[in-house]
């Protein structure tokens, strides 16, 4: 059965409920299993609504301002013959704007289209004809385990060694998914485990992608969850880096322990999440810092517009603050959970706070924040998150 | 002091990308983002045709969103892009169950919750949009679609619930076509 209070978590989102409603509301959440499910799911769908993007070109934008400017300013016949040949004006500048010229007649873009094809034929040709020795060599002749180490140490840094350097380009070109065939060379253990946690990786991301709820049983975080493949790019690829490089080392460590996909997998999680709680948690000390500073006596003036911002910063960091407590409280981080509970009720206030808060109502939420001690827990916990990645 | 060509500009810079999203998500993401920029173009000629200080002061971005979303209704009433929706809407609620593999593909396609949105009723998309690309408070979309407060609290609540209903559906049948054939 349905709570009849979802829609009040609505509009609790949304910051559109104010003072005791919004307190009523946020006491009955934290007692209704329904009203947070429904809760993460509208936060979620939020992240995804906004992580719409479309492809925009810069170019095109600039064209198209310098082209209303000029046609804003004249008669109503220029302006629709402006609007008449906007199309295939802004189509053909973006096309000059690609090649740097300024205008193509006819027969020079089919001079250029020619030379284009030419050079294209030429690249393939010569590709074809460095690829076919290099195959032979690399089936015939495994390469011995120096270079092989080498070739290895140069994969993670970067370089090219000279001897083994085609192999390498070969096998990036040709095949992806492998991702290492100079180790699978090596030590087909090793490789097998690099594909499996890489296939593993990559499906944890497709299902990350596809999946709205949040899967809190198994610590893992998904509600930044986008149909967009530009955003789950990195869910795919960065698991295999880390699964590829991981394999490398424990080749050359000799210790014959390697981590499977889905422990690379929670690692990077944790690591992902540790500091983006970090970056929550120095945003939140900021902004607390910020608002404990700004001086209820000036509500009128300026103060006013600084509390706006203060308004709109907490409103962004309730939303983050939801989503990383529960993240924490699925891995049973229990500090981190505690912190993040006891500084959402302030960012609620805050964001809740009317165009032109009383004093009252400020200096109230400042000394709740003096009776938690929250701004030097914050600091504290930022300080440390802060020397942890440095060391 | 800028002159309004500047203010304009800078106007044009803030808002341009924004709008066209807007739009975009309005009419439907494949093939609309071509449409959407020619609206929001548009949108922003009228803009500077009626001139920018003609308008009240921070009214400029909501009289934007009003034109463009007009824009785009007529957009929407035209024959062959009705069809086309009509022809999404057919294929987001086939009757056969995706496989997981059907909607891995579609989720690459990078529009599986915007084709959702799709199905919405326009006013609720709108306020929707609004609310959670554009961050208005339903005061300010209120005034943007001309429309009671009250609606855009029902129409935004409606909207979101419905989104989660038809993905939770989604998820659900997701999982048991993939436990299935992993079953099989």
């Amino acid at each position: 059965m349905k709570c009849d209070w979802i829609q009040k978590v609505s509009l609790l989102i949304d910051g559109e409920l104010t003072g005791e409603a919004a307190r009523e509301a946020e006491r009955h959440l934290a007692a209704c299993g329904d009203c947070q499910q429904a809760q993460a799911d509208f936060l979620s769908l939020r992240q995804q609504i906004a992580a719409y993007k479309i492809d925009s070109d810069a170019f095109a934008e600039q064209r198209a301002l310098k082209r209303i400017l000029a046609a804003g300013g004249g008669g109503g016949a220029k302006l629709e013959a402006e609007q008449r040949v906007a199309k295939p004006r802004r189509q053909r500048a973006q096309f000059a704007g690609v090649f740097g010229l300024p205008r193509l007649s006819p027969v020079g873009l089919a001079a250029l289209l020619l030379l284009l094809v030419g050079i294209a034929i030429g690249v393939v040709s010569l590709v074809n004809v460095r690829r076919a020795p290099v195959e032979v060599v690399t089936t015939t002749t495994p390469p011995p385990a120096p270079d092989n180490n080498a070739n290895r140490n140069a994969n993670i840094n970067g370089q090219t060694p000279p001897p083994p350097r085609v192999a390498k380009d070969l096998t990036a070109g040709r095949d992806q998914q492998s991702g290492g065939k100079i180790i699978a060379g090596d030590d087909p253990k090793a490789t097998g485990e690099s594909l499996k946690g890489a296939n593993r990786n990559a499906k944890g991301g497709m299902r990350g992608g596809a999946n709205m709820r949040r899967d809190e049983s198994a610590g893992r975080k998904t509600p930044r969850l986008s149909s967009s493949p530009k955003l789950n790019q990195p869910q795919f690829e960065m698991p295999a880096i880390v699964a590829a490089n991981n394999n490398v080392e424990a080749v050359d460590d000799g210790s014959g322990a390697f981590e499977t996909g889905d422990d690379l997998l929670r690692r990077d999680e944790n690591v992902t999440a540790t500091s983006k709680t970090a970056r929550h948690v120095e945003q939140a000390h900021l902004l607390l810092r910020s608002f404990r500073n700004a001086r209820p006596s000036d509500a009128g003036t300026r103060a006013s517009s600084d509390l706006a911002y203060d308004r709109r910063q907490s409103k962004k960091l309730l939303y983050q603050n939801i989503v990383l407590r529960r993240e924490a409280a699925g891995r049973g981080n229990l500090p981190v959970e505690s912190l993040l509970d006891s500084l959402e009720p302030i960012l609620i206030d805050i964001a809740n706070l009317p165009d032109r808060p009383a004093p009252a109502d400020v200096r109230e939420i400042n000394e709740r924040m003096r009776r938690k001690n929250l701004v030097a827990m914050l600091q504290i916990s930022s300080v440390e998150s802060a020397s942890a990645r440095n060391f | 002091m800028a002159s309004e060509e500047d203010e304009f500009a800078l106007m044009f810079h803030e808002f341009y990308p924004s709008l066209c999203r807007f739009i975009a998500c309005l009419l439907g993401g494949r093939g609309a983002s071509g449409i959407a920029q020619d609206i929001a173009q548009e949108s922003f000629l009228q803009l500077h045709r009626t001139g920018l200080r003609s308008l009240p002061a921070g009214e400029a971005r909501f009289w934007l969103y009003r034109v463009s979303r007009n824009f785009a209704l007529n957009e929407l009433n035209k024959g062959h892009t009705r069809q086309r929706l009509v022809g999404r809407v057919v294929e987001v609620f086939r009757a056969h169950v995706p496989t997981p593999e059907e909607e891995f593909e579609s989720a690459e396609r990078k529009d599986l919750l915007i084709d959702m949105l799709k199905t919405l009723p326009e006013q609720q998309r709108a306020a929707l949009l609004l609310r959670e690309q554009e961050e208005l408070s339903y005061k300010e979309i209120a005034a943007v679609l001309n429309v009671s407060e009250s609606k855009v609290k029902v129409d935004v609540f409606r909207a979101r619930t419905l989104l989660r209903e038809r993905w939770g559906k989604r998820q659900n049948a997701v999982a048991r076509s993939s436990s299935s054939s992993q079953a099989g």
